[in-house]
């Protein structure tokens, strides 16, 4: 039995989870504000939100992969298998890192070593966090693992070099090296958004297989929707560092509580409504250090009234299993109605 | 302004040569073979009108990028004549390339490597202000600071670096150069695909409004079917260098009837409506990239459909007035 955690608590739990960074000229960014939700063995979390409202940053914190130097103060904590992620030092993160969690980059040409053959690159992680195995053992593991990656003849790519692969292979190729240790948690920040469609559809629905057949968890970051419900069974909405919304993803989608939720999907563009122009939101994100004092979506809201300026909405569960921080959830009361 | 199309291109075909190990070169000239060569583009022919917006869809290497630079000049094609207004793009005379780049402007995918880090927001739009000198330089910070307000920036943005811009706004900044100098056609190739789905609907409404006002034509290259759809007056798909179906927009999802056109609508209606979509084994992007193109259609390696006839090029039907196709099976 690993860690301290029982077999029924969560493999994953972000426990109102806030982190400041320092910039290099000395100003605080309170990038992330009380971020909180659980994830189970075999569940996928997918997390939306625009550029710059901190879903790398949370990636990047799950990993341990942010400068130790930037960071000002951490709140909450971040329970991996009853293990504090957020307070653990280098050399627990090394254990655990590359073995227990694993990640999946957004830019496949700059995460990878140009200078390496495919089958050193998943080669080297395996090596390693398993000294013990025998050359042909590994390469086993690492044929497996491309396999599963969806590289359907792995041996044919592996002297292979990454400029000489197409876009979807080397997609596949850093999934195959997230997988190649059997991780137990998967960071996977928009890792199709390179591919065209049909490509991006196939990878996603081999990645939801993976997922679900071998029981990892998976935590998949991207700003697109429709990629988010393809993989995830549950949906965090990201604004300015706030978890605005939480929940079942095709419930959040079909119904969604937060205002700021609402905008990102109709922002999306469809394809079976009459031709129109996807709806834009009006303004933009703030920058992490001048958030308002209020509702951090508050000046972009067309249903603001004066409490959501001038008190932060704390965390609500006006649907059973869905979170939101809203004075007034869309869809279940009005402001001035029933309440 | 003639009331015929702007743009006239009639079979382009561009070729690249094929990286070889030197080993393979020599074995390959003592026997007499030719140099092996990657297709982009063949025999791509389509008009745009005025004021019509031409959406070109394809997946990355369909040769949509190549069309969009041979169309600027940045390549030359290897066989193929194209019109602009009704003079030959591809002439050899400079002062007819040179008045060409007034009337022919494109946007960028990248909003931060096509804009020069070291350059204020003034010396990039005055840039190409000093070239084609449109009007007298007076005028020039009028010019600019209207321009900077009609993409919806302020004009103290003149002073500021692109650095200090979020990606939509550099895009708009993008646009506003692109437009400076009052071209008749705007090439935008994947503009808005790099943004977020928030940002990318301003810029998408901001372009649809500049193009009406100014009375544009827009080329608008995309992978993103939702949103050619949605701005496109008519659409061409681009697949391995070849045009294999246009139509018009309004009918894209009802009437599109080749493989592989289907094959883009199947897994963009799976991510933006939740339909049914199985995976598809054959995939392009499978396959390393130097491997030969077979003869005959493109599409013959994972079709569903295939016949013995496909490993012929297939001829180019005409469906509807307006919808044509370029496959074995017509319509």
């Amino acid at each position: 039995m690993r860690g301290v955690a029982t077999p029924a608590s969560p493999l994953l739990e972000v426990d109102n989870y806030s982190l400041t960074l320092t910039g290099s000229d000395g100003r605080l960014f309170p990038v992330l504000e009380g971020i909180g939700f659980t994830l189970g063995r075999g569940e996928t979390m997918g997390i939306a939100g625009e550029s710059g409202s901190g879903k790398s940053v949370l990636a990047l914190s799950l990993l341990g992969l942010l400068p130790r130097a930037a960071i000002r103060e951490q709140r909450g904590a971040l329970r991996f298998d009853g293990i504090d992620l957020a307070t653990l030092d280098e050399a627990g993160l090394q254990k655990l890192r590359g073995r227990r969690l694993a990640m999946v980059f957004q830019e496949p040409m700059t995460a990878m070593n140009p200078l390496m053959t495919l089958y050193e690159q998943v080669a080297e992680g395996v090596r390693t966090h398993f000294p013990h195995l025998r050359e042909d053992e590994v390469r086993q593991r690492v044929e497996r693992a491309l396999r599963r990656a969806g590289l359907a003849d792995p041996e044919r790519f592996f002297e292979s070099f990454p400029h000489q692969l197409s876009g979807g292979m080397r997609q596949r190729a850093m999934l195959g090296m997230a997988l190649a240790t059997e991780p137990e948690l998967i960071v996977a920040d928009e890792p199709t958004t390179a591919l065209d469609a049909a490509l991006q559809v196939q990878l996603l629905q081999e990645l939801r297989r993976t997922v679900r057949d071998e029981g990892h968890s998976l935590v998949f970051i991207s700003h697109d929707l429709g990629v988010i419900r393809t993989v995830a069974d549950r949906l965090a909405v990201l604004y300015a560092g706030v978890l605005v919304e939480w929940g079942p993803v095709a419930e959040v989608l079909d119904r969604p509580l937060h205002p700021y939720a609402r905008a990102l999907r109709d922002a999306m563009p469809r394809l079976i409504k009459e031709r129109q122009l996807p709806r834009p939101i009006p303004g933009h994100l703030p920058s992490p250090d001048q958030k308002p004092i209020g509702c951090v979506f508050s000046p972009r809201c067309s249903k603001a009234a004066e409490r959501c300026r001038t008190e932060r909405p704390g965390p609500s569960e006006p649907l059973p299993g869905r979170m939101v921080r809203c004075h007034f959830p869309e869809s279940v009361a009005k402001p001035g109605g029933k309440a | 302004m003639t009331a015929g199309p702007v743009l006239v291109v009639e079979g382009l075909t561009k070729r690249f040569p094929l990286e070889q190990p030197p080993l393979r070169r020599l074995r390959d000239w003592w026997r007499g073979r030719p140099p092996p060569v990657l297709t982009a583009l063949q025999d791509v022919s389509f008009t745009v009108g005025a004021r019509e917006t031409l959406g070109i869809l394809g997946e990355s290497g369909s040769g949509k990028s190549t069309l969009a630079r041979v169309l600027m000049g940045l390549y030359q094609p290897e066989a193929g004549r194209a019109f602009l207004l009704g003079e030959d793009l591809f002439t050899n005379d400079p002062k007819v390339r040179h008045h060409h780049r007034r009337r022919m402007q494109m946007v960028f995918q990248d909003p931060f490597g096509s804009l020069d880090p070291r350059m204020s927001i003034r010396r990039i739009l005055a840039e190409p202000l000093a070239i084609h000198r449109p009007c007298p330089e007076a005028e020039w910070e009028g010019l600019m600071g209207r321009g900077l307000e009609e993409v919806g920036l302020d004009r103290d943005a003149l002073d500021r670096y692109p650095a200090e811009f979020s990606g939509g706004q550099r895009q708009r900044i993008s646009i506003c150069r692109a437009l400076i100098l009052d071209p008749v056609l705007l090439i935008a190739d994947e503009a808005v695909s790099a943004l977020d789905v928030s940002v990318q609907a301003q810029i998408l409404e901001l372009l649809m409004r500049l193009k009406e006002g100014r009375g544009l034509s827009l080329i608008f290259i995309s992978h993103d079917v939702a949103v050619v759809r949605q701005v496109a007056d008519r659409v061409l798909v681009l697949y391995k260098g070849v045009i294999v179906e246009s139509l018009p927009a309004s009918c894209l999802l009802e009437d599109a009837t080749h493989p592989y056109t289907q094959r883009l609508l199947g897994a963009a209606l799976y991510l933006r409506e939740n339909r049914e979509f199985s995976a598809w084994e054959g995939s392009a992007s499978q396959k390393p990239r130097s491997e030969p193109r077979p003869e005959g259609c493109p599409c013959q390696s994972w079709c569903d459909v295939a016949e013995a006839r496909c490993g012929q090029p297939p001829p180019e039907v005409e469906v509807h007035p307006g919808h044509r196709v370029r496959c074995w099976r017509g319509g």
